[in-house]
């Protein structure tokens, strides 16, 4: 359905040019929700604006359906109005000066994909119940909350009939609640038009939740492309690491290399993990940077009862108690670890606990230049 | 890529092919229109300055290829450089000197203290501003000319003595009555900054240990410092380059020329008949564009460091007003004396005047009131009569469309596009801030005229010259009004409107004109009142069919019709009221209020 191949773009500003893309590619299957994920000013608006038009890219191809609507190399690029895709944006960009219905039947009376004046307000009424807002037709478009705001937003670029539907970052002026249910009402709106989505956000929890396919982004470039669960259990890199999850990350050395598996030391804390969890190429005296996820982190006796050789000591350092879960910091020997525990689990500073992971828990990359720039651009994040 | 496709490699056809596509790529670009349409009063503004740079190496008009040095000979003039020159700074400092005389303490008091009657004063202040130069000109004329004057008079016939030493009509007349008119845009220009700044400021270094005086000097004015000497260099481009108001304080040509006098005196010759010398005006027009540009440069570069000042704390707060006490009465009666020098003496004096002709006030002189200066019969004919009327209605209605449409372009450009070009259109629509009305008008006179000896075309005297040089010359404050409200407009409004199928076009006049709506009903309001009032470009391209009330009251008042001329004044400044009234009506106070800042 949408077709991205190779996509650059370069702009001047006054301290030079920036690469805001740099070669990206990526397929929609139609049907499918896709998702750019990345931390801001990684080109993931940017090229979901490419495809609408709304930008233009320095080189490369976008192709929806089967037409293409941009192609640097035969200077073919349509216009935003003309490519036919349905558009909900960050800011909602409700037009203040209209009703609802006035907001919602605008593509149909100034679009160029007009109706009939009489199938106007049938139309908008059905774009409106879909998102539940038909009550309030009449209303000034100020006059709603931000969650009625983005329906409206919806209902407008939906009221068309667009095939694609191109979302960025809709949820982010949202509360917390209200977020969680936007994202599956826009989930279950878009596949029963059995529509294709084109979804931007920063929000890994979001993206994990909402989309069939997810790409991670940093720098202009997509780093991983992977389904929501693969994405989790087998990221590429440290980056894609960290920004799914809130991974501790420690500095460890080959200890042991055996052809099922591999030990690895950090500070003294001694961890086996599995072979494929590290790179190929990997022997002893190797320095590798260690991931583990908080969730993955077992506190006390009867939990860690089954994790093998994977064990030590550690000091509670600090505990918050968030309600359902729990958060504390635990140090072993200057090695820090994040553990997430369930809430009514309380521990306090000082306390001395006992810690494991198991072996398949553990995931380790090669450290060099680039980690090293990843683990720096995930402190920004 | 334009390159790639355009490339010889595939023939005649293919290039042709090529070369339409282009055309056709370029002619769908979302910015085309406003670009064109935007640019062209902006080519036209930077032509026109270059044009009166033009004319000053020509010998009498430009068409023919002749050049001359000649008329910068002018400089060699001593005549310039110990009279004109010297009156023309007079003018210019001391229209800043009277002008931050009243603007600042009255921005202080209105803004900052608990004085009575804020948002009446307020308005008041906003009220001055809109009444024509020419008509306070001739207010003061009539109360204070050394013969003529009515304060004159009655101290002579009081007091043993042949002539009273204070009068107008001299350098620091013009200064002082160019002070009062340029005041309430001063004071606008203070009060903005004074009104954000956070008492916080000053109540810590209170704390501090700094007396109130101190405080003052190191905490308060360094922070509206910027704002001030903004101020100042805008009120001195404007004082050395208004021509209304040296012309009817001393007239064309006499003893007291200033440059904007000479200049235009240098094109019409007075009434002595001299010899026309358009070159001698266009190096005047430079003598006064020239500083004037330094000034916009500095006046930017202020401006520019007024962000590192910024008064501005973003909280939502309410500066608490420093109670005066006692104080408020010397306060009130300082700004009571501004109000009655700028307003209310010539105003009141020139109705007096208007109905009573040059008799003195008194309960005989009541008795023989002639109000027939303001009976429709005389308003309708030889007030200019109906033609008049209709021009002015014609030029204000004109003028407002078309400026308001050509800086919505402009702006759309500057504030919307990435296009590298916008900053030099951002910069040469402030281009107008520094050029005189009086050059403009006298450019576009050269241009006429020249046209006409080329083409034939009469356009000398017609009203599409006189819009022509009203639009332009407005276009700096109209664009600086429509920047500021697309800015507040997120662009995603106008992207969704794309986005759902809207032409670029369409998304301006559907989404984004009405949403600045507000901003443009108030920016018409204010260009109506200008234009309505404006006599300098007006009179400078005369002619038999574009007379507009304003140079009506000029030709009654050059024609010694003085009394006929304070009646015309008073006409006029009725008229500028109800533009002002019915602004104020269609907006529901919003004309006064984002006037005065509330």
């Amino acid at each position: 359905m949408l077709k991205v191949e190779n996509l650059y773009k370069q702009y001047a500003t006054d301290n030079g040019v920036v690469e805001a893309l740099k070669g990206v590619s990526f397929e929609v299957q139609s049907g499918e929700i896709y998702t750019l994920l990345g931390p801001s000013g990684c080109g993931k608006s940017t090229t979901l604006r490419s495809v609408a038009g709304l930008e233009t890219a320095s080189s490369g191809l976008i192709a929806i359906g089967d037409r293409a609507v941009f192609n640097g190399a035969k200077a073919i690029n349509v216009a935003p109005e003309k490519r036919g895709v349905g558009m909900v944006f960050q800011s909602y960009a409700i037009w203040p000066h209209m009703s609802v219905a006035q907001n919602v039947a605008f593509p149909l009376i100034h679009g160029n994909r007009k109706v009939p004046r009489s199938e106007v307000k049938g139309r908008v009424m059905k774009a409106l119940s879909m998102v539940q807002l038909e009550a309030m037709a009449d209303r000034p478009a100020p006059m709603l909350s931000g969650g009625q705001q983005q329906r409206v937003a919806l209902a407008r670029a939906l009221v068309y009939e667009p095939n694609m539907l191109l979302l960025d970052e809709p949820l982010s002026n949202l509360d917390a609640k209200l977020r969680v249910e936007m994202r599956i009402e826009i989930q279950q709106i878009i596949k029963r038009l059995g529509l294709t989505g084109l979804y931007v956000t920063h929000d890994q929890e979001e993206a994990m939740a909402i989309s069939d396919r997810i790409a991670v982004m940093r720098d202009g470039e997509i780093l991983q492309e992977a389904r929501p669960l693969e994405l989790y259990a087998n990221p590429v890199n440290v980056f894609v690491a960290g920004f799914i999850g809130k991974s501790s990350f420690l500095d460890g050395t080959v200890t042991e290399v055996s052809p099922d598996s591999v030990r690895i030391k950090t500070g003294p804390i001694s961890l086996s993990c599995r072979r494929q969890a590290v790179p190929a190429a990997v022997s002893v005296g190797d320095r590798l940077d260690v991931v583990i996820r908080p969730e993955d982190v077992l506190v006390g006796e009867q939990d860690t009862a089954g994790v093998g050789g994977n064990l030590f000591e550690a000091r509670v350092e600090m505990a918050t108690f968030t309600g359902g879960r729990s958060t504390c910091e635990l140090t072993a020997g200057g090695v820090r670890i994040a553990a997430e525990l369930h809430g009514l689990r309380q521990l306090a500073p000082g306390d001395m606990v006992k810690v494991g992971v198991h072996a398949s828990d553990v995931r380790a990359f090669a450290r060099n230049r680039d980690s090293a720039s990843q683990l720096a651009a995930l402190e920004t994040v | 890529m334009a390159e790639q496709a355009i490339e010889l490699n595939g023939g005649l056809p293919e290039f042709l092919r090529a070369l339409r596509q282009r055309t056709g790529e370029v002619l769908a670009k979302p910015y085309l229109v406003p670009l064109v349409i935007g640019g062209i009063p902006l080519i036209l503004v930077v032509l026109l300055s270059l044009f009166v740079f033009y004319t000053t190496f020509v010998p009498r008009l430009p068409t023919k290829p002749e050049w001359t040095l000649a008329n910068w000979a002018l400089l060699a003039d001593p005549h310039l450089w110990t009279v004109v020159m010297p009156n023309t700074l007079i003018v210019g400092f001391g229209a800043v000197a009277v002008t931050l005389f009243f603007a600042g303490p009255m921005a202080w008091l209105l803004v900052r203290t608990t004085i009575p009657f804020k948002n009446t004063l307020l308005t008041c202040v906003a009220l001055v501003m809109v009444i024509p130069p020419f008509v306070k000109s001739m207010g003061w004329v009539l109360l204070l000319n050394e013969r003529i004057g009515i304060l004159n008079r009655l101290i002579v016939s009081i007091f043993p003595i042949d002539s009273f030493p204070v009068s107008t009509n001299n350098v620091w007349g013009i200064a002082w009555v160019m002070g009062l008119t340029l005041m309430p845009t001063t004071f606008f220009l203070i009060a903005g900054p004074m009104r954000q700044m956070d008492p916080a400021m000053e109540e810590a270094a209170s704390i501090c240990g700094a007396s109130k005086l101190k405080t003052f000097l190191y905490v308060g004015m360094p922070l509206v410092w910027p704002a001030v000497v903004a101020a100042g260099i805008f009120t001195f481009m404007t004082a050395i380059s208004l021509f209304e108001v040296p012309a009817i304080i001393v007239g064309l040509g006499g003893s007291t020329p200033v440059l904007a006098t000479e200049m235009f005196f240098a094109v019409y010759g007075g009434d002595s008949g001299t010899t026309i010398r358009y070159g001698a005006a266009g190096v005047y027009a430079m003598l006064m564009m020239v500083p004037c540009l330094i000034g916009l440069y500095f006046y930017f570069k202020v401006i520019g460091k007024a962000h590192r000042y910024r008064v501005v704390t973003g909280k939502g707060y309410r500066p608490r007003d420093i109670d005066i006490g006692w104080w408020k009465w010397p306060g009130l009666i300082f700004i009571g004396l501004f109000l009655l020098f700028a307003a209310v003496l010539p105003l009141l004096w020139l109705v007096w005047i208007s109905v009573a002709s040059f008799r003195l006030p008194s309960i005989d002189a009541l008795q023989h009131l002639n109000f027939g200066f303001y009976s429709w019969n005389y308003i309708l004919t030889a007030f200019g009569g109906w033609p008049t009327i209709r021009n002015t209605i014609v030029l204000v209605v004109a003028v407002c469309i078309v400026a308001i449409f050509l800086s919505v372009m402009i702006s759309w450009v500057v504030v919307r596009t990435k296009l590298r070009i916008r900053r030099v259109m951002d910069a040469a629509s402030i281009l107008p801030h520094a050029i005189p009305g009086l050059a403009f008008a006298f450019a576009l006179f050269i241009l006429a005229l020249t046209t006409e000896v080329w083409t034939g075309l009469s356009i000398v005297g017609t009203m599409a010259l006189l819009v022509v040089a009203n639009v332009l010359s407005h276009l700096s404050y109209t664009t600086r009004v429509t920047n500021a409200a697309l800015i507040q407009v997120h662009n995603e409004l106008e992207e969704a409107s794309r986005t759902c199928g809207a032409t670029p076009l369409k998304s301006i006049f559907f989404i984004l004109i009405p949403l600045i709506r507000p901003a443009l009903v108030f920016v018409t309001i204010w260009v109506a009142l200008r234009t309505f009032r404006e006599l300098t470009m007006a009179l400078f391209l005369t002619g038999t069919d574009n007379k507009v009330m304003a140079v009506q009251v000029w030709l009654a008042w050059n024609e010694g019709g003085l009394a006929q001329a304070a009646a015309g004044a008073v006409v006029m400044t009725i008229g500028c009221a109800i533009l002002l009234f019915l602004g104020f009506v269609v907006t529901k106070g919003g004309v006064l209020k984002r006037a005065t800042g509330n």
